[in-house]
């Protein structure tokens, strides 16, 4: 399982508005890939082409391919569902689901079943349910892997709702991270978070790259410059610039991506 | 459109006070070579209050720049405007020390009876002021190639030095009542080269700021071999023969 | 001070009107409690009506009545919840191929149109294949509505499924918000009509809670619809990117929690078709019986009709049934009513999402 993405000529339309124009992009795995960009850029739209997430919206049109190792996941012949559990994603404003701690985690991992000795890529791996025994293993796993094993660990049966904000999106990380994806797509994590909420999250980004392929959206350059490896700067639909996160911030090469790291743009 | 006003003011505020610092650097070198040249003692305290007020500028000017850092995260070309500034006051601080030390040898020098070096000192000091002059204007209009310029007349600079030295060690092996003054006249001649170094220096820092990447390394390189000059023979482009006469 | 003189009188003419309202009740209200308290006794809930009307209890009438909105609670409540969950969540996709549909329709229309021009010599068609003026009218019309049009580029397909759905959804919309208009008397008529006389029902209680079930319909539809909309998005946004499909994502995070607010509107629906009367009366209940229903092809005694009949064609003597008939159908409906308050205030405190 490779975890790189390979975007050729996406390009989305919401009815008549052209939203996304003909993007190529290359995200490498074991990396933090950034997405910034001014509001209505197409970031956001971006993101959940990943993981076909606009298919949800009816007004939605998206062309192009999207290669997840060799594999276009915009292929009529795909499996969303497993499109999905392979690409995890979490939103901007966190949204545990109204049940208990454990019950957020177990969910996904219940639904899919686990997956026989692999037989390859897309679908077809045959799936057997967990038992309890594997299902409580599992939540304990994606706890500790989001490092929030050691604040719920005596409260797993209390709801979802009584932590607080940034414990809730490690939360949501958690339950992400349980149906064991290669790639993690974070949707503007820490907008609605406080800054030591933000700094967790963000030290749980960089440790998560070890065995994940991240891809951020953030309206925050100075958190894209602080985890991320590589940064794309989107406007109006268009990728404007795309490399490493020190050449963008120290020397970008486009007059727009400079007018917008600078702060002077608008 | 402009955006961020109150970082815009603080960049402008910055590059305001520079300038400012980098004026008195140049005033404070010319008032040097005015009083020693013209033995004029009225410069000296001028040239010291001139140093004074450089350092206390660097302080004021470094504090700035980490106000700016810390408060506005500045990046890319904001960033190397921020960093160019901090680095430049160094430089000027330097000039401005080194402004005050070549005064220092006025007592020296005035008692000797006129030492027709003078005349080599105020060639070195006519290009030396020039160099931090236009260091200076590159970094006010931000201009990179004249910034690379410098360095070529950093050379020159460098060959007068060697000429003077050798031709000072010389008359200071025939006569040695000559080697007080003399060893000055070479300290003051030193401090000069160092100081048209410092201003190449500027002339790297701006390079920097504009283009992003650091100069050649080729670009920097002195080339001293084209420094041939006989210290027995006439230095042609000096003109007059009689400099190198003792009165 | 002319202002502040304004505020007050203001205030104190809604306070009037709110006042109205209160003491309107409370007299109706009142009013039966105080006649009818005094019959009510455990032999008058459990006795069957005697000597016209005028002794005895009024059992039968209400084991019809529970035995009715019981049956309408069968058949409601699922169609209603299933359409609110199809309104809710699956409303943009088709139901039909109106797309398809109406590409047939028009090469139907341009054989007919041929048809129709050509010679009339032609031996009249076997009767099956008759088709009827109006409909020949109509396809002749769209074909040339159709043909008359300037010939766009074919929009892209999902635009034109969009339009098609948007158009059902529309439809959809309208129907629901228009039946929940319709006077109960045509309800009645409607399911005299068509259950009782045209599918051979006859009087029975089934024809009866049919012709309820779809009087009651729009109520669970629009309650139910609420509730599942008033899941945030959110949460069915986070199921469907951990792999769920829409189904999976309904079943375990939608409807348990509209499960509230779906009951309130069942309960509410019930109390509402436990009070009707036109309905029932042309469909299945009976005036006097001396036995309850034996299957739900069976007629049957409900308190609306009763009170109803009772007030309009007996004598003063039964009045004390029929007052009490009233408390009861009163106290049943407010029953009701009041556990759908409690049960939506509970839940309301324990989702605040």
């Amino acid at each position: 399982m490779d975890g790189s993405i390979s975007v050729s000529n996406l390009n989305v339309w919401f009815e008549t508005n052209h939203a996304l124009k003909d993007v190529n992009l290359n995200i490498n795995r074991n990396e933090i890939t950034a997405i910034i960009g001014p509001s209505g850029c197409g970031k956001s739209t971006f993101i959940r082409c990943l993981n076909r997430m606009n298919d949800i919206i009816p007004k939605c049109r998206v062309e192009g391919r999207i290669e997840v190792d060799g594999e276009d996941i915009n292929d009529k012949k795909m499996d969303v569902v497993e499109v999905r559990r392979r690409i995890g994603m979490v939103f901007q404003k966190p949204n545990p689901f109204p049940k208990s701690i454990h019950e957020n985690i177990a969910y996904a991992p219940r639904l899919h079943g686990r997956e026989e000795a692999s037989t390859g890529k897309g679908s077809g791996p045959k799936r057997k349910s967990f038992t309890k025994q594997e299902i409580d293993e599992l939540v304990e796993w994606s706890l500790k892997r989001a490092a929030l094993w050691d604040e719920v660990k005596d409260r797993m049966n209390k709801s979802a709702y009584t932590l607080s904000g940034g414990q809730q999106q490690r939360l949501c990380i958690a339950r992400a991270l349980a149906v064991k994806p290669e790639i993690m797509l974070f949707d503007e994590p820490c907008s609605a978070l406080d800054p030591i909420a933000t700094a967790k999250i963000e030290d749980l980004l960089v440790d998560l790259k070890k065995d994940y392929t991240v891809v951020i959206v953030t309206h925050n350059m100075q958190q894209a410059a602080r985890v991320a490896d590589r940064t794309a700067f989107f406007y109006l639909g268009d990728l404007i610039e795309f490399g490493e996160t020190k050449q963008i911030f120290e020397k970008p090469l486009q007059k727009l991506t400079e007018q917008y790291i600078t702060g002077r743009m608008g | 459109m402009t955006s961020r006003l109150v970082f815009q003011n603080e960049l402008d505020k910055l590059n305001e006070e520079v300038a400012s610092m980098a004026g008195l650097a140049v005033q404070a070198i010319e008032t040097a070579v005015m009083c020693i040249v013209d033995k004029d003692a009225r410069w000296k305290p001028e040239v010291e209050r001139l140093d004074k007020e450089i350092y206390s500028l660097e302080q004021v000017i470094e504090k700035h720049c980490l106000d700016v850092i810390a408060l506005h995260t500045p990046v890319a070309s904001d960033l190397r405007t921020v960093s160019t500034c901090m680095k430049i006051i160094t430089d000027l601080n330097r000039i401005g020390r080194y402004a005050s030390d070549i005064v220092e040898s006025y007592e020296v020098l005035a008692a000797s009876n006129g030492f027709s070096r003078m005349v080599s000192i105020e060639h070195m000091a006519e290009l030396v002021v020039g160099m931090v002059n236009d260091a200076t204007q590159s970094f006010i209009k931000r201009d990179a190639e004249s910034a690379r310029e410098l360095f070529q007349r950093d050379d020159e600079v460098d060959c007068l030095y060697d000429t003077t030295f050798r031709a000072v060690v010389t008359y200071m092996i025939e006569d040695p009542r000559k080697i007080t003054a003399g060893t000055h006249i070479i300290l003051v001649s030193r401090y000069l080269e160092r100081i048209a170094d410092h201003a190449c220096n500027i002339g790297e820092r701006v390079w920097y700021m504009v283009m992003g990447e650091r100069l050649n390394p080729k670009d920097r390189k002195k080339d001293r071999e084209s420094c041939n000059i006989d210290v027995q023979k006439e230095p042609v482009h000096y003109g007059s023969s009689h400099e190198l006469e003792e009165k | 001070m002319d202002r502040m003189l304004k505020e007050k009188l203001l205030f104190l003419f809604f306070r009037l009107c709110a006042l109205i309202v209160v003491a309107t009740l409370v007299i109706l209200v009142g009013y039966v409690v105080i006649n009818g308290i005094g019959v009510i006794s455990w032999s008058f809930l459990t006795e069957f009506p005697r000597n016209g009307f005028t002794a005895g209890g009024i059992f039968p009438a209400i084991v019809g009545t529970l035995y009715l909105i019981s049956l309408v609670l069968v058949i409601a409540v699922p169609i209603g919840v299933f359409t609110a969950v199809y309104v809710v969540e699956y409303a943009d996709q088709p139901l039909i191929d109106l797309v398809r549909l109406r590409a047939w329709m028009h090469r139907v229309a341009v054989r007919l149109h041929l048809s129709t021009s050509a010679a009339s010599t032609r031996p009249p068609k076997p009767k099956k294949h008759r088709v009827s003026s109006w409909m020949r009218r109509a396809a002749v019309r769209l074909h040339l509505r159709k043909s008359a049009e300037p010939t766009h580029p074919p929009k892209p397909k999902k635009q034109q499924k969009r339009a098609s759905q948007r158009l059902f959804y529309r439809i959809l919309r309208i129907v629901i918000t228009n039946l929940a208009g319709v006077p109960s008397i045509v309800y009645g008529l409607l399911g005299f009509g068509m259950l009782v006389i045209f599918f051979h029902l006859g009087y029975s209680l089934i024809a009866s809670a049919i012709t309820l079930a779809f009087l009651v319909l729009p109520l669970v539809i629009t309650a139910s619809r609420e509730a599942i909309e008033a899941v945030p998005y959110s949460v069915r946004e986070a199921s469907m990117a951990l792999g769920a499909t829409k189904w999976q994502t309904i079943r375990s995070h939608v409807l348990p929690y509209s499960i509230p607010g779906i009951l309130t509107g069942v309960i509410l629906s019930v109390s509402r078709a436990a009070g009707e009367t036109a309905p029932i009366l042309l469909t299945g209940a009976i005036v006097l019986k001396q036995t309850l229903p034996s299957s739900i092809f069976d007629t049957f005694m409900a308190l609306p009709y009763q009170l109803f009949v009772l007030a309009t064609q007996y004598s003063d003597a039964t009045r004390p049934m029929q007052y009490g008939s009233a408390l009861v159908l009163l106290l049943m409906v407010v029953g009701l009513n009041l556990i759908a308050i409690i049960i939506r205030n509970k839940y309301r405190k324990k989702y605040r999402w």
